[in-house]
């Protein structure tokens, strides 16, 4: 035995080991694969023996040879015994050699489970690391099914070490083992928060890679990340939290706009380029998910140009190219932001490095404009002439044509420009894109009438050169371009200077070696030119010219008919008949001009791709009735035996059309389209009303622009593009000059003008006239088409262009929320510094109408309110830092809030993704939902406490009436700073949980009159604000145990159906515990008047109060709701209420009850209600409403803020605005129309209402009025 | 995320190769020539992202060896730049002037090196003295 042990070691010091093997290879250049099969034939001999270091010697080699691309998979269960191993240093090369070797198919990994199990819980933190690291490269389901619990225990070992692989490889175990997800992601998430950067940092990657996947079961993680966001100074975190967001924003934009805010500072603060690119791209994410044209995202996206354009002045190339990138896409949505850089972008076509020209290429396209579209296309094709790399050369000429033809071209003003340069790139060498220019000259030719003279001479020249561009066999591409020619030339002979030359041209015996396709075209246009040739020899009394056309073509033509092709033969057959026969005539001197050019009379309209479907189906007609009875199904079954091919045929093709259903309808159509979008006789999109040119009468009679002759040309007859810039520069310049005088002319008249400005600025857009008057003929239309789908709208109907700038607003708020369809978006707190708040109202409550009955959606509403409050509190928290640890207000970003709710739900949402429950969505919005609003809330108009606390807003510090121990003017001061000795203690005790804690302990002071003092508006005003945040929620009433607030009534009626008999309004309430101890048993109680009830269930008397469905732990909040039926809306109404509730301690438990006052003003029975401008003239004509009206003065804010206002907090949403005047609705829950007329001007506000219930609508101006006068 | 990982010499030889997602091993050697030839043939004005079929290269040149590193299309470009110079600098600091025989010679250690870096295609570790924590302990391991 021993001798075996020396013998074995003896060995080993003759072995090679990986050095050598590796010095060996180097040495062997020559043979080096027969050296190598030496080698493995000495490593099979070395993993005979049992010594392990000599087997682990092997397989370290074998691991070496595997990454040279040998296959060593034979070794696979060597590799398993020195994984097995129990030192170390032999375990690790095992496991190296498998995680490289290993794949799920390599059978011996089943035998590897236990021992990986093994070294997975050994004591040793670097043998689980390793088997970690190596199982990460081979888990396979079945190592993950068996492991996965082993290694989610070791998600919290105590070493960081092992703590962050095992977060890290649970990601693969998600994969291979799915069911694993629901049961670990708890701990996962827990590891968000670990005091291990590097495990912190391993949980974020997991999650942000889940994430990317499935973004929208991981928005409600969003806050968490929000907070991970602003606190992590680790950049490779941070960059894989913020292309988190970036995946997250489109699902929920509200998250956009709260992540603009940090996400530009970190753009201003940081340093490393990966985060700035990182952050920009993110930034451009979330204004790509959000709409444009917010005020203060014009900024952001400034602030994101500017910083692309240092990263692409950098002279790093690599900081070039990413900054393009990041450009382009910016410039999707907005391309003026872009478009101010195009000096900087022009620059880089001339970068050495291809990528970064191909990039710079792609922005372009964004950048032309009338002005400059000549100069830089001329840039490019200097860039196509230098072009070495016919990739570069055929992507700058699809650029080329892309950018020329791009929204029906909008930007050409000179046609014969564009001839020229589609005809300069037919000399591009072995382009593969002849068939692009061959449409794009048929497109121009057949749709701009005024450019055919010209393109029919520019097409002669071209067949005539047809050598030029068939000569080379390289150039086969490019002789599509022919096709184009040729049809030209045949359709539109009647502009062709010398016919009869074009016609011998086509018909060269060359043409015979062009594709079969472009010979028909040639083939059946020669009969074309043979027409009009003749007609031009009309006149002549001789007839032998005309004679010998005919003999040129039945000369020719034979060549033709003994083409392979079929097409070319058939054609050229029956033409070559036809001519032969008018040959015969003509020498019978028989006139048959007239008839041969009857052959080709009409013109051939473009017609519009969706032509075909607007057919009307005329009246009677069912196209899926049969025309022939089926055969029934016996009778086809019966003969099949003797079927016949033709038989067969039908059989199977007639049941197939009993299966057109709708979809495989769309989907023939889809096809149809993409066919029509492929064909180059089809014109593609309809010109919009602006982008035609007004017909003037006889266009062809227009005269061209002349052509400067004298202008040398490169290839005879081949017009150099160059020319027209030239050209149109002193066109312009004329026009400019004459522009110039009609204006000295102008302001000679008028004397007293601005015209100066006007006359030194540089030609705008506008200025730049088209050459020639040009006509883009639109696509026909079947007579009376139908009227069909949206896309097909109208461009010139003038509602459009109103759909776009109302609706705009409001259909964008409306779909975006509503597309997850998961959650109701809630009107109330999406708070509005813009217009965009009466959208959202109005998408609320439409959804809110639209499903008066599902619980779960008002709950999350209600909750989001809920939210909406701690987040604004918090961040008043924020602002008052020095106060921080006594306020223990630090939960900054919802963090805390989501606590008791969302862990619970999390493990079933998780596993079960498509249904991420109501809670968490809505926990989700309670954070998001002011995103908007910077910081403490204000005013809160319609509120129940309002009158009872409106008088003294400062008595209390808003919606943290709890948090400000040096506030001297609360009435509270007593308790407050009794809190604060409490809180302290607090502290010492519980450190750790100090962050989530935010909720104030007051003790034993209970306010005898809750309803009056305590209730407390959200008035604190004493912080400026940009803009005017809004909230619809006030603190109902609070005390030392308990704070409730009201979101205003919140309507849900049933409009629909239940219209007569009055509706209910839905309270929400959110009740907060602020103490140490558990609330429970709560109860909610309200005098009932007249006119409204409390809903209370069925049975209990009409004292009862109802129980609210829920306790709550300490510094919890929740939220209930309660319904009310209201008999009649029309006036205010106010409610006295009692909340009672018992504390329980450890050792206690005490009753304790609170006062409130509900207040329902008119403007809580107001819905809004989007209306069109139309339906709202109608309205105002039907002239059953009445009138009132008045005046504010005083009002000292921007328009939109005022209307935002109106919107906002009475429900209305904006119909039509125009300047400082706007129209809006709103409707009643019981049906009453309210039209509202802003005005505005200096500080006077004026609305002019009608409403067909006049009591309402005097209480809701009046409403509106009190909103005003509070701000 | 990082699909793999090579070092290849000018000469095209592979001197290191990790992947983060399974590739058979014959087109592994395909894989590695055409994305090597892919970089090689940039010059060094040239950026060093290179778009590559469906995914992103990343490289770097250090003397004769690449290193480059194929990402998913959502990664971020610069930060795996990073990232390769990173791992150069971790390479740099444990062999003391890092050279191409010391990858080929101990190319286990390597490994260790960029396992403790990067694992399942995502950065676990950039802090270089906790990166080589592992296998300095290894390194005394076997020298008692």
């Amino acid at each position: 035995m021993a001798l075996k042990i020396v013998k074995g070691s003896i060995d080993r010091m003759f072995d090679k080991n990986l050095q050598d093997l590796v010095r060996g290879i180097r040495n062997h250049k020559e043979e080096e694969a027969k050296y190598i099969s030496t080698c493995i034939d000495e490593i099979k001999q070395e993993l005979k023996q049992d010594n392990i270091a000599v087997k682990a010697n092997a397989v370290c080699k074998l691991t070496y040879l595997q990454m040279l691309g040998y296959d060593v998979s034979w070794a696979a269960f060597n590799i398993v015994e020195v994984m097995s191993s129990s030192k170390f240093t032999y375990k690790r090369i095992g496991y190296l050699a498998a995680s490289q070797c290993f794949h799920e198919s390599t059978d011996v990994i089943m035998l590897t489970t236990n021992q990986i199990r093994k070294d997975l819980s050994s004591p040793n933190q670097y043998d689980t690391g390793v088997a970690l690291t190596g199982l990460s490269c081979f888990v396979t389901p079945d190592l993950a099914r068996d492991l996965a619990n082993d290694i989610m225990t070791l998600m919290s070992h105590t070493k960081p070490y092992i703590r962050k692989k095992a977060v890290l490889i649970m990601y693969k175990v998600f994969l291979k083992y799915p069911e694993s997800l629901r049961p670990a992601f708890p701990r996962l998430k827990e590891k968000l928060e670990d005091p291990d950067p590097g495990v912190q940092s391993a949980a974020v990657n997991v999650i942000c890679e889940l994430a990317r996947r499935n973004p929208k079961n991981y928005l409600s993680l969003a806050p968490l990340f929000f907070k991970l966001m602003t606190s992590s100074t680790n950049n490779w975190v941070l960059i894989k939290i913020i292309k988190l967001f970036g995946a997250l924003t489109p699902l929920e934009p509200r998250l956009g706009k709260k992540l603009i805010e940090p996400l530009t500072n970190l753009i201003h603060s940081t340093s490393a380029m990966s985060l700035l690119y990182e952050c920009v791209n993110t930034v451009i994410a979330v204004l790509i998910s959000l709409s444009s044209g917010m005020p203060n995202h014009s900024a952001s996206i400034q602030l994101c140009v500017q910083k692309l354009r240092i990263l692409i002045e950098d002279s790093d190339q690599n900081l070039k190219y990413l900054g393009l990138l990041a450009m382009s896409k910016i410039l999707k949505t907005h391309p003026k932001s872009v478009q101010s850089h195009k000096d900087l972008i022009l620059q880089c076509l001339d970068d050495k490095d291809e990528s970064i020209r191909l990039r710079a290429l792609d922005l372009l396209y964004g950048m032309v404009s009338k002005k400059n579209l000549m100069e830089i296309v001329k840039k490019l094709m200097l860039h196509v002439d230098k072009a070495e790399g016919t990739t570069y050369r055929d992507e700058l000429l699809t650029k080329i044509i892309d950018i020329c033809s791009q929204s029906n071209y909008q930007y050409i003003t000179n046609f014969e420009w564009y001839i020229s340069i589609l005809v300069e790139l037919t000399r591009l060498e072995g382009t593969r894109h002849g068939h692009l220019i061959a449409s794009q000259m048929l497109d121009v030719a057949i749709r701009v009438k005024a450019i055919r003279v010209f393109a029919v001479a520019q097409m002669a020249t071209l067949l005539d050169n047809a050598h030029l561009l068939t000569g080379n066999v390289q150039r086969k591409g490019i002789c599509e371009v022919l096709y184009a020619a040729a049809w030209i030339c045949g359709e539109f002979s009647e502009h062709l200077e010398n016919p009869m030359q074009t016609l011998e041209a086509m018909l060269r015996p060359k043409v015979a070696t062009l594709p079969g396709h472009i010979q028909a075209v040639y083939v059946q246009n020669a009969a074309k030119l043979f027409a009009t040739v003749l007609k031009n020899q009309e006149g002549n009394t001789d007839g032998t010219a005309a004679q010998e056309t005919s003999t040129l073509m039945i000369e020719r033509l034979p060549l033709f008919v003994q083409s392979a092709n079929l097409e070319v033969q058939e054609r050229a057959s029956c033409i070559l008949q036809l001519v032969k026969y008018i040959q015969k005539l003509q020498q019978k001197d028989v006139e048959i001009t007239e008839e041969v050019i009857a052959l080709f009379a009409g013109e051939l309209n473009p017609v519009a791709p969706k032509a075909q479907k607007k057919v009307p189906v005329p009246e009677g007609l069912d196209l899926d009735a049969w025309i022939n009875e089926p055969p029934s199904e016996s009778e086809s079954e019966d003969e099949q035996p003797k079927a016949i091919f033709s038989k067969e045929e039908t059989k199977y093709s007639r049941p197939r059309h009993t299966e057109v259903d709708e979809k495989e309808l769309a989907k023939r159509r889809e096809v149809r389209k993409q066919e029509q979008a492929n064909n180059p006789f089809y014109i593609k999109s309809s010109p919009s009303s602006q982008k035609v040119y007004q017909e003037a009468p006889g266009v062809e009679h227009i005269p061209v622009v002349q052509i400067d002759l004298t202008v040398p040309l490169k290839v005879p007859g081949l017009p150099m593009s160059d020319q027209y810039v030239k050209l149109e520069e002193e066109r312009r310049q004329k026009d400019r000059a004459e522009k110039k005088k009609k204006e000295k002319k102008k302001r000679k008249e008028k004397r007293s003008g601005r015209g100066r400005k006007h006359d030194s600025c540089p030609e705008s857009e506008e200025d730049i006239t088209p050459a020639h008057m040009v006509d883009i003929v639109t696509e026909e239309m079947p007579e009376n088409a139908l009227p069909s789908d949206d896309d097909d709208k109208d461009p010139n109907d003038p509602h459009k262009a109103l759909d776009i700038d109302l609706d705009n607003l409001m259909e964008m708020a409306a779909r975006r929320p509503l597309a997850d369809s998961e959650k109701l978006p809630v009107r109330s707190h999406r708070a509005a510094e813009t217009l965009k708040s009466p959208a959202d109202d109005g998408d609320a409550e439409s959804a809110v109408t639209q499903e008066p009955k599902k619980k779960s959606s008002k709950e999350k509403r209600e909750k989001k309110k809920d939210k909406d409050k701690d987040r604004k509190k918090s961040k008043e928290e924020k602002k008052k830092k020095k106060h921080k640890h006594e306020e223990k207000g630090e939960d900054l970003l919802g963090g805390q809030e989501d606590e008791p709710v969302v862990q619970s739900e999390e493990t079933s949402e998780v596993a079960a993704p498509p249904t991420s429950t109501t809670a968490e969505v809505s926990d989700l919005d309670f954070w998001l939902s002011n995103a908007p609003v910077p910081s403490n809330t204000q005013e809160a108009v319609t509120v129940a406490a309002a009158a009872e606390a409106a008088p003294v807003p400062e008595a209390a510090s808003g919606t943290a009436p709890d948090s400000e121990p040096d506030e001297p003017k609360d009435t509270e001061t007593e308790e407050t700073k009794s809190s604060k000795h409490k809180k302290k203690k607090q502290k010492k005790e519980k450190e750790e949980k100090e962050k989530k804690k935010k909720k104030k302990h007051h003790h034993h002071h209970r306010h005898s009159d809750a309803g009056g003092e305590e209730s407390v508006q959200n008035g604190t005003v004493e912080e400026e604000e940009p803009l005017p945040p809004m909230s619809n929620y006030c603190l109902l009433a609070e005390n030392s145990y308990i704070k409730m607030m009201m979101e205003d009534a919140d309507q849900v009626s049933d409009i629909q159906g239940n219209l007569q008999d009055g509706s209910q309004v839905v309270v929400s309430a959110i009740f907060e515990n602020k103490c140490e101890s558990f609330l429970k048993s709560m109860e909610f109680n309200v005098l009932d008047s007249l006119n409204s009830k409390l809903q209370r269930p069925e049975g209990s008397g009409p004292h009862d109060g109802l129980t609210v469905p829920f306790q709550l732990p300490p510094g919890v909040s929740n939220e209930a709701r309660f319904v009310f039926t209201m008999q009649s809306i029309v006036m205010p109404q106010k409610l006295k209420g009692t909340l009672t509730f018992i504390v329980k301690n450890e050792d206690s438990s005490t009753h304790e009850k609170l006062d409130f006052k509900l207040h329902f003003t008119c403007t809580s029975y107001l819905i809004t209600t989007p209306c069109y401008s139309d339906a709202f003239a109608k309205l105002l004509e039907s002239g059953d409403l009445k009138c009132s009206s008045v005046k504010l003065e005083g009002v000292n804010m921007p328009f939109h803020h005022l209307l935002a206002r109106i919107c906002f907090h009475h429900h209305f949403s904006v119909v039509e605005r125009i300047d400082s005047c706007a129209s809006m609705y709103s409707r009643s829950i019981q049906g009453h129309h309210v039209c509202l007329l802003v005005k505005t001007s200096a500080q006077t506000v004026s609305i002019d209402a009608k409403c067909d219930e006049p009591t309402l609508l005097g209480n809701v101006l009046d409403e509106i009025k009190q909103t005003f006068s509070q701000c | 995320m990082i699909k793999f990982m090579l070092m290849v010499n000018r000469q095209g030889q592979t001197r290191l190769s990790r992947y983060y997602q399974p590739v058979e091993l014959s087109r592994r050697a395909m894989l590695e020539a055409d994305v090597v030839r892919c970089c090689l043939s940039r010059k060094k004005d040239q950026c060093s992202f290179v778009e590559y079929k469906d995914f992103k290269l990343v490289y770097r040149q250090y003397a004769a060896l690449y290193i480059v590193v194929g990402v998913t299309d959502s990664e971020n470009e610069l930060s795996v730049y990073e990232l390769v110079h990173n791992f150069v600098e971790v390479l740099d600091k444990y062999f003391s002037r890092v050279s191409e025989l010391d990858i080929m010679f101990n190319l286990d250690r390597v490994h260790i090196i960029l396992d403790e870096m990067i694992q399942n295609g995502h950065v676990v570790e950039t802090n270089k003295s906790r990166i080589l924590t592992p296998l300095t302990a290894l390194d005394k391991m076997a020298d008692g």
